[in-house]
């Protein structure tokens, strides 16, 4: 019977080894990046124009991805001036908003981005972006619009504000898909000049506070968004829990606070 | 001597039953325990002819332990108390059952491992006060071990068995079970089953406390089978069940906790004629408590959950090399689960979702040795070492990436190690008087709240606790002196000791944090402090009187402070127990008076304030009818006193004047 205590010795040695050994968690994929939607073909001088966007247009920050085709050779335009410009067009008032070029003339993995705020949804009028395209291959040129439809979200991520006669908007770009821990803050300020004209905006800093109303508690160890140029802000928001939160932003001019603007997100 | 050497020797490794010695007068035997080691005692509860550990029927696992001079119970109701030894708390203790490693999976430590040990399958408690003592490998405040009831083989068929039941006034609480023994000469089984049921209780004075009751179910279940001469094989079992427990002293109640617990165990004696012991043991256990406050008017309603699993294994030998010479070694392995959330629910918001425990996964490894040798009749020597090692991952992505907002360098993958060490020197300056001297160094790992847990709300000072991932193993430099007076109708038994922590884990404020729960002050983080001490004594006497009076005193006290002069949180105040018991041969009365001081000790921080001393009477009795039928009855607390402990949360009172009653049949 004492083969039954070595037995025994050698479980508890294999138990352990077996524990203490067990495998790694496997790695995850990334998801392929192609998850885009195809938001209309046009075509001119030559050249076809896909213009896509990573989610489907609503009123806030929106990334644009055009892909330009030259028809001829079937090959794809990675050499090329792209300027776009978002239109609304509301009956009485032709409206632009808030937006970036694409910036240099290369596209990279064959496509030119850019971005659009879009400031109303199209119930209040019918949105397109024009596009310009020059192919510095051959230097052709041609303009294209799309039209697009923009829906409101749950929880609108742009906000208006008027102060001291001047009107702003602040996107929030991030956190997009928000979630426990800590997540980028990512704001964008523009400030409106003319409604057709609306640049980046670095006048104020901002103090934020991320709360969650229903249980009147914050969360600590956030980062405020600072400047980072372009009209960007960025920081870091906490959140210690799933639920319904509110970040408040501050607007300060020279440390002192002049209005605020609040975003809800609930996840 | 070499007897005592044996006999320490069979405690040193917890083995009662088979091996045991059964010669000794059991009154001598409970002497004797006491005496074989410094910090190391042994309550065998059913060879304990002085019966002063278990009072009646009705007792708890925790009032059983309670007559310990040296520990003392954090109360958060009339369920469940925490175990202190010498002040420090189970974060500092380890508690085991049968020397399994059990998980409390409440994060309000409402589940401290003896609560899932009922009296009736309680066979024996093993408590190592300190870490003088090569029992204590990993944590610095000793250690409570609660053995399951062996099962004894018989020459011939036996089948035996008691049903008991028994009712006490205050809270109404009905406690009844019955207990079934087979035996045979290769076997023996032990069954048992009890049911306990308790509403609020009413303390002195008549207040009722309301959410104070519970109600339980426990089975358990213990098998011996000799393989042969050298080897036994044995099996345990408990299958715990409480409902709608509640905690008067905390926001949150429980609707129930469930224990599985399930070991197996073999015994080997003589291997190879070299190890005269051997133990090997696998367990595994589960624990599941559900805690909620749906019983209560917080404005919001919560759910916490915890669960733990855990499976280990260890193996454990001894060897006497010649009569004067006894090693032990012990290896240990255990690997646990510790998860918990919260939700909760204000009016109609989204439900609010957060990690409390990380799913954090523990594998623990250990290993300790120690030698007792005599150099003379009158001197002996007990080094001891242990390491230990753990690694623990976190496997909630949720929960880690919550943890990284107050620890931006949490890993999921970490790991620890503890070393401790001492040597106990034991001297007999003539026959009755042994002096003993102890120094050890010892190290405990964070508990999974200290390191881990996320806004972990504390009723007592009001705020929420957030684990520290980059804090340090608390350390410990331990001294204790012990004088031993042992005759055959007294005995006497004192020590002192003094115990210098670095690295003391305690909350501190972090003040530029706001409050999460409701209500509360704000945030506190675990850190460490630097040069805690804690020093004491107890003193016990236990005096034989015309033969059928037991005179026993037992005192106790703790003195704790920080660095920088404030006392230690939930201190026990100086607090003593004095019994006399009178024996017949069909019936008993016992008269006990218990006291406690007034502790002015108190740590503001931690939320305490000064308590009032206090004095209580319980007089208890038991007559047996015959063979068959055993009645006991007492009265507690006979004065209706309205008191609480130092170490009750929120000066919550206890029990008020308690009638019981309870008899047994045995079959
Ligand atoms: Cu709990």
């Amino acid at each position: 019977m004492n083969k039954l205590t070595i037995f025994a010795a050698i479980i508890f040695v294999a138990l352990t080894i077996v524990s203490c050994s067990k495998s790694e968690n496997p790695v995850t994929p990334p998801p392929p990046d192609d998850n885009l939607i195809n938001l209309g073909t046009q075509s001119g001088n030559g050249m076809t124009i896909v213009l896509y966007s990573d989610k489907n247009p609503f009123v806030g920050f929106n990334k644009l991805f055009l892909k330009v085709t030259d028809d001829a050779s079937g090959n794809i335009v990675t050499n090329a001036i792209v300027t776009i410009m978002p239109l609304l067009n509301t009956g009485t008032t032709n409206y632009s908003a808030p937006f970036e070029n694409p910036s240099g003339t290369s596209a990279a993995d064959g496509k030119f981005s850019g971005a659009v705020v879009f400031i109303m949804p199209s119930s209040s009028g019918s949105w397109t972006i024009e596009v310009s395209i020059t192919n510095l291959q051959n230097n052709s040129n041609t303009n294209v619009s799309f039209p697009v439809n923009v829906t409101e979200p749950l929880y609108p991520v742009v906000k208006q504000k008027t102060i001291q006669g001047t009107t702003y908007y602040v996107s929030m770009i991030e956190p997009s898909l928000p979630r426990v821990g800590i997540n980028d803050m990512v704001i964008k300020v523009n400030r409106m000049e003319s409604v057709t004209n609306y640049p980046n905006d670095s006048t104020y800093t901002f103090d934020m506070y991320p709360w969650m109303t229903s249980m009147g508690h914050g969360s600590p160890n956030n980062i405020s968004p600072v400047y980072t140029g372009n009209g960007y802000y960025t920081g870091k928001v906490n959140f210690t829990m799933t639920g319904d939160w509110r970040i408040n932003l501050i607007f300060n001019e020279n440390a002192t606070p002049v209005d605020s603007v609040a975003f809800d997100l609930e996840f | 001597m070499n007897l005592t050497l044996k006999f320490l020797f069979i405690c040193l490794f917890s083995f009662s039953g088979v091996f045991a010695q059964e010669n000794d007068s059991l009154f001598k035997e409970y002497i004797l325990e006491k005496e074989i080691n410094v910090n190391f005692n042994r309550i065998d509860l059913t060879k304990e002819e002085t019966g002063f550990h278990k009072s009646s029927n009705l007792s708890s696992t925790e009032e059983i332990l309670s007559r310990f001079s040296g520990v003392s119970f954090i109360r958060r109701g009339n369920y469940a108390p925490e175990p202190v030894i010498r002040g420090l708390n189970t974060n500092q203790i380890d508690v085991t059952i049968n020397g399994m490693r059990v998980m409390s999976a409440c994060t309000d430590k409402m589940d401290p491992v003896t609560s899932y040990v009922e009296t009736q399958n309680l066979g024996a408690i093993d408590i190592s006060k300190g870490s003088c003592h090569s029992e204590v490998v990993s944590n610095i405040g000793g250690k409570i071990n609660l053995d399951m009831l062996t099962p004894q083989f018989s020459s011939h068929f036996l089948f035996n068995g008691k049903v008991f039941s028994g009712y006490r006034s205050t809270s109404g609480n009905y406690k009844g079970g019955l207990v079934v023994a087979l035996s045979d000469e290769n076997y023996a089984l032990n069954i048992n089953g009890g049911y306990n049921n308790s509403g609020d209780y009413k303390t002195g004075g008549g207040n009722e406390i309301e959410n104070s009751g519970f109600e339980k179910y426990n089975f358990s279940l213990n098998g011996a089978y000799k393989l042969d001469e050298f080897n036994i094989l044995r099996i345990s079992g408990i299958w715990d069940d409480a409902y709608d427990i509640g905690y008067p002293a905390l926001l949150m109640d429980v609707g129930s906790a469930k224990a599985r617990i399930a070991g197996l165990d073999l015994e080997s004696k003589d291997l190879f004629d070299f190890f005269n012991t051997l133990n090997f043991k696998v367990y595994f256990n589960t624990i599941d408590h559900v805690m909620d406050d749906s019983k209560r008017n917080n404005g919001f309603r919560m759910d916490m959950p915890g669960k733990t699993k855990t499976f280990g294994s260890s193996l454990t030998a001894g060897v006497l090399f010649d009569e004067t010479t006894a090693v032990t070694a012990g290896l240990e392995f255990f690997n646990s689960l510790h998860s918990a959330d919260m939700t909760m629910y204000f009016g109609n918001s989204n439900p609010m979702y957060m990690v409390t425990w990380p799913d954090v996964r523990k594998n623990q490894f250990s290993f300790k040795t120690s030698l007792r040798k005599y150099l003379s009749d009158k001197f002996s020597v007990e080094p001891f070492a242990g390491f230990a090692f753990v690694s623990s991952d976190i496997e909630s992505e949720l929960g880690f990436n919550s943890l990284q907002i107050f620890n931006p360098n949490v890993s999921k993958k970490s790991s620890r190690n503890i070393y401790s060490g001492g040597i106990n020197l034991y001297y007999q300056l003539f026959d009755p008087l042994t002096l003993s001297l102890s120094s050890s160094y010892s190290e405990r790992f964070p508990t999974v709240s200290e390191e881990f847990g996320f806004y972990l709300y504390n009723r007592l000072d009001n705020f929420d606790y957030i684990g520290n991932t980059a804090i340090s193993n608390e350390k410990n430099i331990q001294f204790e002196f012990r004088a031993d007076y042992n005759e055959s109708d007294i005995a006497v038994g004192t020590s002192i000791f003094i115990y210098r922590f670095t690295d003391y884990i305690l909350g501190k404020r972090m003040v530029s944090v706001g409050p999460m729960t409701p209500g509360s002050f704000g945030v506190k983080m675990y850190e460490n402090f630097d040069n805690a001490l804690l020093a004491g004594f107890e003193a016990n006497l236990i005096f034989l009187f015309k033969t059928n009076f037991v005179f026993s005193a037992g005192i106790s006290y703790s003195y704790g402070e920080l660095a920088n002069r404030d006392p230690l949180p939930l201190i026990p105040p100086l607090n003593g127990v004095l019994s006399i018991r009178f024996t017949k041969p069909d019936y008993m009365v016992q008269l006990e008076q218990i006291l406690a001081a007034k502790q002015h000790r108190v740590n503001t921080d931690a939320g305490e304030s000064i308590s009032a001393g206090y004095g209580l009477m319980n007089i208890r009795g038991e007559y047996t009818f015959n063979d068959i039928v055993k009645i006991n009855f007492g009265v507690e607390n006979i004065f209706d006193k309205e008191y609480y402990n130092h170490l009750d949360w929120l000066k919550i009172p206890q029990s008020g004047r308690n009638f019981y009653g309870g008899i047994d049949l045995n079959f």
